[in-house]
């Protein structure tokens, strides 16, 4: 009985070790792959610099949302108001 | 895998290296215009207060009230290296180095405004602006955490000023290792600088008329040439921008820290450095952790210019004016090796700014209120108390 469940255990163990490599593996591959695209988007940094100038448009962009945002929840406020179950 | 080093570097044509030569020149032109700007701070603040600098600055000795000018001045026109540059001239003309430490500090903080506004570009794309705005606020938190460490510090022990002191009189102070004879940079400044004091001292018997016409010409030039400078730095260290970032991908925390410096000294700005980072992180091709160490680089980086800048200085506060720049130094460096150097400490910042960005992902709102109370209401309502 001992013997048998001893297999299991060793057979447990070897899968283990096997699953262990093969994460790994499997990690090292996908480091790999983010360098390489880490790489792929350092050749385009003229366009990220480009980018660094832009706190007006982003800020233009922002303030879209955000209005958006607000309007949003003045209706979500005015719902509730208006909704039967309100005072 | 192939090299991923810029080819173009090597291949350039003759009229692209004509172009590049001239904007060059351009630079070296304009690193002089900031040295002469410095010098007119120092002589028209000395000229405009004669010996009463101290008391001229009496107001911002409360050393929160300092920080908060710091801050809000650099927040406002979104430079630290223009900042640091006029406290430099200040110094030179007797702006206490006391008074002066606080503000530096302060400028650090200021100086963050600029990626986190880049970050709030991200927003249509939830996802892109958590991460994006993550980027950015991991370095506001990185610097608040170091003017909460460094700030109480130096009001309870002066250790920066004391240190600082004890480097620049080492340096350039009576000592044996005094450097005074290696400057070159004082006699190409100071004959332009006497002349311009001499050339406005005639609009006005009252010496302190052309001694603020001589500040307002310095802060005007510094801001002008600091902004053509990062501006000509970014298209000619472009491709030596590239090959630095190369040998840091996949590489440890000090080759990120070492990075950050190198592209900050090399484009004279540690907003370009630290607003370049945000769009990458937004794109999820780098995590926010990764860049993390390469931000506070740029922290280091950007001290480049007030020490430059102090070079400039000559006269009886020579020696203050390098001390105020090495306290630049000293702050920067000290904060990263104790923040980042101690693991509970180190993961403040990127934790902190993981949960900000969750938030402010979710709530737009959340974000534009962090902004406006962090870096002006805030600074202002402090002010306002003081």
């Amino acid at each position: 009985m001992s013997e048998i469940k001893s297999d299991q255990l060793i057979a447990l163990e070897n899968r283990i070790e096997e699953v262990k490599n093969l994460l790994h593996e499997l990690e090292e591959s996908a480091r790999q792959l983010r360098e390489q695209e880490q790489h792929q988007e350092v050749n385009h940094l003229e366009d990220y610099l480009n980018e660094t100038d832009k706190e007006v448009q982003a800020l233009a962009v922002f303030k879209d949302e955000v209005v958006k945002e607000i309007k949003g929840l003045i209706e979500r406020i005015k719902d509730k108001m208006h909704s039967p179950g309100s005072h | 895998m192939t090299s991923q080093f810029d080819p173009t570097l090597a291949s350039t044509s003759s009229p692209q290296k004509q172009n590049q030569m001239l904007q060059w020149l351009f630079c070296v032109a304009l690193v002089y215009m900031v040295l002469l700007a410095v010098g007119f701070i120092g002589s028209g603040f000395k000229s405009a207060t004669g010996v009463h600098a101290k008391e001229l600055f009496e107001f911002a000795s409360n050393p929160f009230l300092g920080l908060l000018i710091g801050t809000i001045c650099t927040a406002l026109i979104q430079s630290s290296s223009t900042v640091t540059s006029i406290i430099v001239g200040l110094v030179a003309g007797g702006l206490p180095v006391a008074t002066a430490i606080p503000m530096i500090m302060g400028a650090n903080i200021g100086t963050t405004i600029t990626n986190t506004l880049v970050s709030l570009g991200h927003v249509r794309d939830k996802e892109e602006f958590r991460r994006a705005f993550s980027a950015a606020t991991v370095h506001d938190f990185f610097n608040v955490m170091g003017v909460l460490i460094f700030l109480p510090l130096e009001i309870a022990f002066g250790m920066l000023e004391k240190l600082s002191g004890m480097l620049s009189n080492l340096l350039v102070g009576g000592d044996s290792l005094s450097l005074k004879s290696l400057n070159f940079i004082k006699p190409i400044t100071k004959p332009i600088i006497s002349n311009v004091a001499d050339g406005l001292a005639v609009i006005s018997s009252a010496s302190w008329v052309p001694g603020v016409v001589m500040i307002l010409l310095g802060i005007g030039i510094i801001f002008f040439a600091i902004t053509m400078i990062g501006k000509t730095l970014k298209q000619l260290m472009v491709g030596r921008a590239k090959n630095i970032l190369h040998t840091a991908i996949g590489r440890g925390p000090v080759s990120g820290i070492s990075s950050g410096t190198v592209v900050t000294v090399l484009v004279q700005s540690s907003s370009t450095t630290t607003s370049l980072v945000v769009p990458l992180v937004g794109s999820g091709i780098f995590k926010m952790k990764e860049i993390y160490p390469f931000t506070l680089g740029a922290n280091i980086g950007t001290c480049i210019t007030a020490l430059l800048a102090s070079t400039a200085v000559s006269g009886e506060f020579a020696v203050f004016a390098l001390q105020v720049a090495l306290v630049h130094l000293l702050y920067n460096v000290f904060a990263v090796v104790l923040i980042y150097g101690i693991p509970f400490l180190r993961n403040i910042p990127p934790t902190m700014a993981e949960r900000l960005a969750g938030v402010a992902a979710e709530r737009k709102t959340i974000a534009l209120l962090y902004v406006v109370l962090l870096f002006f209401v805030f600074p202002a309502t402090m002010i306002f108390f003081s």
